[in-house]
């Protein structure tokens, strides 16, 4: 057994109420990312048991790793499992009933995991059982979906890249965390029903209908316009932001918002070139030169930093700003005073930048409490309590 | 039948789970109101409120009337005193008030939760913005592809050695609202058991930042990721028969990977795939694929999501609404599906100041002597 691993940071220390969640209880077997619904719950308060078999989930052996004492550790791992606590069961254990009596919501891993939750509300009609399939019921309830594939089912990845090359996948594990966020929506609406009328419910969130819902103008240009949007590069869709290079990096520029601003702003270096002309206040005018304004914004942006342009067209309100590499939003002045990162105990035992705080609730904080429970930490005194358990529930 | 959506047939039923729940909305575009329809979809009374000036969105009518289905509209002039009066009364009447204004704005007319939660101590107040209200670029204009760039987000959605391509569209704004909608929900859940409201304060910067995985811890620990384009073990994106038709494939597992062997052959694996996926059309490729339990699909075009995809089809996905203008309305439903309690079904998105006189005059009480006139002289309009 090793040590349960908490923060001495200021951000748990401080911490009077556990977030608006405290006191929900949580059996999550979800693995991978698809463990980010129980984070978001932990960060909302709630009290999260991730429940794994011996040899833990599939998480824990995920890249990216850093060294520990115990050998390689998984910051994939770390990162979707902050603030829970592990519970390692054989799969037959008979305290898997008694666990699930515990919960009010259980977070069923699927297919992926090997504890058996088909009876989960069997004899539990309050329960919330809760989970993300790929495809779900109907026709493809057998199918299988990865981050990828989820990516090009939604109708994510078509409209991403660039026009004369292959469709790109987002950054990341973005059908995971938008199914996992809606299924947060979901757990909470179950929530309400449940303190009405006593009863839970299941709940499932597909990945691949979490990104379709998620795809800004793919339905509506299709259901409105009978246009299929496709891919065109860094130009966003409305043909009116991209990226350009500048000294020291990249730069999102826009310009649909005051044109004559816009101008002005490039005049005061002389490098309003013809945008001057009002022809270019028509707006059928505006969009057939694009290419001739973008050549425009690129001279002025090459031989100025990224940092130098952000300000600026800041200062004649455009939302322009830095193309960022990680490591420089990491360091990023506004995140820092806003508190967004939480700093917390990581695996190697140094502290980490955890994403800690999304959203500001004044009462109640959402934010990373902990960080990620070594294998099994909190086995013992989580049968123990079951022992003793209290008939209460989250009410 | 589907588990999730609720058919036609009016059936004894649980009330929806925000069922007496009433939003004032002042959000507008996308973030706000992408966030708020969710509230709406699951039985919340959303109140749009609106001017004739601000009812232009981008595109024409679709924009709007995707995002704003099963609203109520009422039209005010907040630029009039007696406007800002009338909507700090139906602020009193609600149990959530959302804008995505700047701090500024909504203290002005007199909306900010230091001068409603005297009159309505457990109101619950959330604020969209691109930046949040504190920090050093709290007063900056952010669209979505500012907090994309801005997150990182942008710069590793690219090719692998590229330059940045980052999204063709504001995803940002779906993840803002999104949060905003859970931190919305888990406040009304703290104040239905504490009494206690409290104020909400959403950066769309930090909500996309949340998202960024492990790119910032990776960086913190001297090792930054780089773009990877579509890489991974195991699969990718690969080219099919026809224009512009491609699927990506994926097999994490050993056992998924013998699989794939046995469909494209041997060799280099990535060589072997694009040279067994063109020769076939996509939907041929992705059923032979998923048939031998390999992850697969079709790139999805809006066409195919909305025309050739049987799941979606038969989970009723896209729904529709007869709106008293544009006629049948399309748009994509809600994701998550309660078994006992689905969204209902859909009303389409308001005209503007629809439900004026409804929420003038049996919410508040105002006589039709006094609607005329405020119509009348422009504060309802």
């Amino acid at each position: 057994m090793t040590k349960e691993q908490t923060t001495p940071g200021p951000a748990a220390g401080q911490s009077a109420t556990a977030g608006p969640l405290e006191g929900l209880r949580v059996l999550d077997t979800a693995t991978g990312a698809a463990a980010f619904a129980g984070r978001i719950l932990a960060d909302l308060g709630a009290d999260v048991v991730k429940l794994e078999p011996p040899g833990g989930e599939v998480g824990r052996r995920t890249p990216p790793f850093v060294t520990s004492p115990d050998g390689p550790s998984s910051l994939f791992f770390w990162h979707y499992n902050l603030g829970k606590q592990s519970c390692v069961l054989d799969p037959s254990d008979r305290h898997l009933s008694s666990l699930l009596d515990w919960a009010d919501v259980v977070i069923d891993g699927g297919p992926e995991q090997p504890f058996d939750l088909t009876g989960a509300r069997i004899g539990r009609p309050g329960v919330v059982h809760a989970h993300i399939a790929g495809f779900g019921a109907g026709p493809r309830a057998s199918w299988v979906a990865t981050e990828l594939v989820a990516q090009a089912a939604g109708g994510m990845m078509y409209v991403n890249g660039n026009p004369d090359d292959t469709p790109l996948r987002a950054y990341g594990e973005q059908a995971h965390h938008l199914a996992s966020h809606y299924l947060v929506t979901g757990i909470l609406l179950a929530l309400r029903v449940k303190r009405r009328t006593g009863l839970g419910q299941a709940i499932e969130v597909t990945l691949q209908e979490a990104v379709a819902s998620a795809v800004e103008h793919v339905g509506v240009l299709y259901n409105y316009e009978d246009k299929v949007p496709s891919r065109q590069g860094d130009l966003h869709w409305v043909r009116a932001y991209a990226i350009f290079e500048c000294s020291d990096g990249y730069v999102t520029l826009c310009w649909n918002r005051n044109w004559r601003d816009l101008v002005a702003l490039l005049a005061a270096d002389g490098a309003e070139g013809d945008l001057d002309d009002p022809k270019f206040e028509i707006p059928e005018v505006l969009d057939s030169s694009i290419e001739h304004i973008r050549e425009v914004l690129q001279a002025w942006a090459r031989p100025r930093t990224a940092v130098e342009i952000f300000e600026r067209g800041q200062l004649f309100r455009m939302p322009w700003a830095m193309v960022n590499p990680p490591g420089i939003a990491l360091l990023d002045p506004h995140l820092r005073e806003r508190g967004f990162f939480a700093p917390l105990v990581g695996p190697s035992g140094s502290i980490l930048p955890a994403s800690g705080v999304p959203v500001h609730l004044s009462a109640t904080p959402w934010r990373a409490r902990a960080g990620a429970p070594s294998l099994g930490a909190n086995s013992d005194s989580i049968l123990q309590k079951l022992a003793e358990l209290s008939p209460r529930k989250f009410s | 039948m589907t588990a999730g959506r609720s058919s036609e047939v009016a059936q004894a039923r649980p009330a929806l789970p925000l069922a007496g729940i009433r939003v004032l909305d002042f959000t507008w575009v996308l973030a706000g109101p992408y966030g708020t329809r969710i509230l709406a979809d699951y039985g919340a009374d959303v109140i749009k409120v609106q001017t004739d000036r601000r009812m232009v969105g981008y595109v024409g009518n679709g924009y709007f009337t995707t995002w704003n289905r099963n609203k109520r509209s009422i039209a005010l002039d907040l630029d009039f005193p007696e406007a800002k009066e009338i909507a700090r009364k139906l602020a009193v009447l609600s149990d959530i008030v959302v804008d995505n204004f700047s701090a500024r704005v909504m203290r002005s007319w007199g909306l900010d939760e230091d001068s409603l939660r005297g009159l309505r101590p457990d109101l619950i107040s959330a604020h969209l913005s691109g930046m949040g209200h504190d920090g050093p670029y709290a007063n900056y204009v952010s669209y979505g592809p500012t907090a994309q760039a801005l997150s990182g987000m942008t710069a590793l959605t690219s090719y692998e050695n590229g330059r940045p391509v980052g999204f063709g569209f504001s995803y940002s704004d779906h993840v803002a609202g999104l949060t905003m909608a859970n931190a919305v929900l888990a406040a009304l859940d703290y104040r239905d058991r504490t009494g206690v409201g409290q104020t909400i304060d959403v950066s769309q910067f930090e909500s996309t930042a949340y998202l960024m995985g492990t790119a910032y811890l990776e960086a913190a620990v001297g090792n930054p990721p780089a773009p990877v384009g579509n890489a991974v073990a195991n699969g990718g994106v690969f080219r099919c028969l026809g224009e512009d038709r491609w699927i990506a494939v994926e097999a994490p597992t050993p056992r998924a990977e013998t699989a794939l062997r046995a469909l494209v052959g041997e060799g280099d694996i990535t060589t072997a795939i694009s040279r067994w996926a063109s020769s076939r059309a996509a939907e041929e490729a992705v059923m032979l694929l998923q048939d031998s339990g390999i992850a697969a699909s079709v790139v999805a075009s809006a066409e195919d999501l909305v025309e050739r995809d049987e799941g979606l089809r038969a989970r009723h996905f896209w729904i529709e609404a007869e709106h008293p203008q544009f006629g049948r309305t399309r748009f994509d439903g809600p994701p998550p599906r309660l078994s006992a309690t689905p969204s209902g079904a859909p009303r389409p998105s308001p005209i503007l100041g629809q439900h004026s006189r409804d929420v003038y005059g049996d919410l508040l009480g105002l006589s039709d002597a006094d609607i005329h006139r405020l119509t009348d002289s422009g504060v309802f309009r």
